[in-house]
Parts: structure tokens; sequence; C-alpha cells
């Protein structure tokens, strides 16, 4: 074999950016050439000790004050509120200014609506925004529901003899 | 609080069971005991809130687990910690002069390649981390990341490139 027939002969395909991107899409050609070519099994071996060192990550001790931070949050939860004020007074001022709005494009002849209609719509926007009230109304309880059995909790704890006493 | 029928007992049992599991998730994906701590405790508070939706279909570790992942994920990306930084890398690549160190021992070279993966920066860290350690599939950490699937393997790609060539100067040969 003459050096210009090496030189007309093609360099042999490899898979080392199969190998760093998506191993499993490695044909099984592919996978015959890595066997056989040092670059690519160099490669491949250290992919190999990449995911070993990878699974053998070194596991910590878990510090005591993860727990006891923990628990504090539990009994003394952050008494922030749910929703912004904003969020709560939006509904109710469309709950008011729904009907006004459609009485007054009725009353400009935008909303060409018969009576029957009329009284349709006003209805339907005040039903909607009652059922956002309602909703919000709801979560606020529910809310200081979850509040007050804490705060029971809480005291249950500081009392003598309380059942929470062995409780970090 | 759903704890619904938990006692204290219980959900202190469930703590010593899961919290070396999710310390440790933290600690992985965020590589500071600080915000391993501070992601462990929303992890527990919230966890511990949502009770009363475990339905005990899974084992109650697989869903907290499942939990823990999606918040820790979700504070990455609001951290905005994805971005490929230009420059940080190649700064640290030196001429590489792999005579110059000897061979180590396999523990070693363990050490070695995890300390260089906890060098390198989030965006090509965390993908190889998902990928080899948590054994999500691509499609599964290009959704959960919030990149293309092809974005994605450019990044195991380069995260893998930077690390074989960091590795190669430690004397870390395959």
């Amino acid at each position: 074999v003459t050096r210009e027939d090496k030189q007309k002969k093609p360099s042999p395909r490899h898979y080392i950016d199969e190998i760093r991107t998506d191993p499993q899409a490695i044909p099984l050609d592919g996978w015959r050439h890595i066997h056989n070519c040092s670059l690519c099994r160099r490669e491949w071996r250290f992919v190999v000790k990449l995911e070993r060192a990878i699974n053998e990550l070194p596991q910590e001790e878990v510090p005591r004050i993860l727990k006891q931070s923990i628990w504090r949050n539990l009994r003394e939860p952050a008494l922030r509120p749910v929703f912004a004020v904003w969020t709560f007074l939006v509904p109710i001022l469309a709950l008011f200014l729904a009907p006004l709005i459609i009485r007054y494009f009725i009353s400009l002849a935008w909303l060409p609506l018969s009576p029957s209609w009329e009284l349709f719509f006003i209805l339907f926007s005040t039903f909607w925004g009652m059922v956002l009230v309602t909703a919000m109304a709801v979560q606020i309880l529910d809310q200081h529901k979850s509040l007050a059995e804490k705060l029971e909790q809480g005291v249950e704890q500081i009392l003598p003899g309380s059942k929470h006493d062995n409780f970090p | 609080m759903g704890q619904g029928n938990y006692s204290e007992e219980d959900l202190e049992r469930l703590y010593q069971e899961t919290s070396s599991m999710i310390y440790n998730l933290g600690l992985r994906l965020f590589r500071d005991r600080e915000e391993a701590l501070d992601f462990a405790q929303d992890v527990y508070v919230k966890a511990f809130d949502r009770l009363d939706r475990f339905l005990g279909r899974s084992k109650f570790s697989t869903w907290l687990y499942s939990l823990a992942m999606n918040m820790g994920l979700n504070r990455i990306r609001k951290q905005k910690r994805l971005k490929p930084e230009q420059g940080d890398v190649e700064a640290r690549s030196l001429p590489s002069s792999e005579d110059h160190y000897e061979r180590l021992s396999e523990k070693e070279e363990v050490e070695v390649i995890q300390r260089e993966l906890a060098e390198l920066p989030d965006v090509y860290r965390l993908p190889l981390l998902l990928y080899y350690y948590e054994k999500m599939s691509y499609s599964e950490i290009a959704e959960r990341l919030a990149v293309k699937e092809g974005t994605l393997k450019s990044y195991l790609h380069r995260g893998k490139t930077i690390l074989r060539d960091r590795l190669s100067q430690k004397g870390v040969q395959p």
C-alpha cells in the first residue's frame, strides 16, 4: 500500500461526540468500532468512570439544626395573608360595577338588548362575582382555621403534662 | 395544616427515615450547605402541609423525593442558574502536561472526578447529575430544566468535554 493509497483511504468514523452526547443512540456498528478503536474506547472508559463517580457521590450527615428549624416552622408559621388585599377587593368591586357597566352600555344603545337579556347579563355577572367572593372567603376562613389549630397545638406543648413533652 | 391522621410521632418517624435523602439531594443540587438546609426545610414544611394529598399509592419516600425534586428544579429555574457562562471554563484550562502527574489509584480518581464535577458550572453539572444519578431520560431532564432536548445534549457534551480536559491535567486517564 503506497502513501498515496493511504491518503485516499477515508479516516475511520469516530464516536466520541455520540459517547459524550447520547450513547444510547450509537448503532451496533458504532459499538463494534468503539470496541476496536483505542481513541473511542478511552472516551467510553472515561464516561464509565464519570458515571461511577457520580453514583458514588458522598453522603453527608444531616445537621441537627434542620429538624429544629422544621418543627419550629410547623409550630410557628409566619402569619402571612394568603391573598393580598386587592385580590379580595377586585371581585367585590366587579360584583357591584358589572351590572352598572352593562346598564350604562345599554343606555348608550351600544348593547341593543331586550329587557330579559339585560336582566340575564346582570344576574350572570352578579352570580360570577358572588362565586369569586365566596371562593376567597372560604380560603381565608380555612387559613384562619389552620392557624387556630396550630395555636392550639402550641398551647398544648407549653402546658405541664402535655403529650408533646418529648417533641423536639 | 393538612397533616390528616398523622401524629407528631409519625411525622418524626417520616423525617428520620428520609431526612438524609432530602438533605443530600439539596447538597447535590445546590452545592451549598446553607442552601441545602433551607431547601430541605421548605420541602418538609410543604410535604407535612400536604400530607392529606399523599394517598399511599407509593412509598412516602418516593412521593417526598418527587416533591423535593420538583421544588429543587423550580428553585434552580427561578435562580436562573442554567445559563452557559462564557469564559468561566476556558479560563481555568492549562496546557496539558499529563506526564508530570503520577497515575492515581481508582479511589483517588473517583474523588478527583467528584471534586471536578462539583466545580463545573450548574448548566453542565446538573444535566450530568440528573442523567447519571437520578437516571432521568433526556426528554424528562429537558422538560424539568425548561430547555430543548438538543440544547440539553449540547450541555452534556460540553460538560463531559470540560471534565475530560480538566481530569487529563490531574492525571486521571481512562
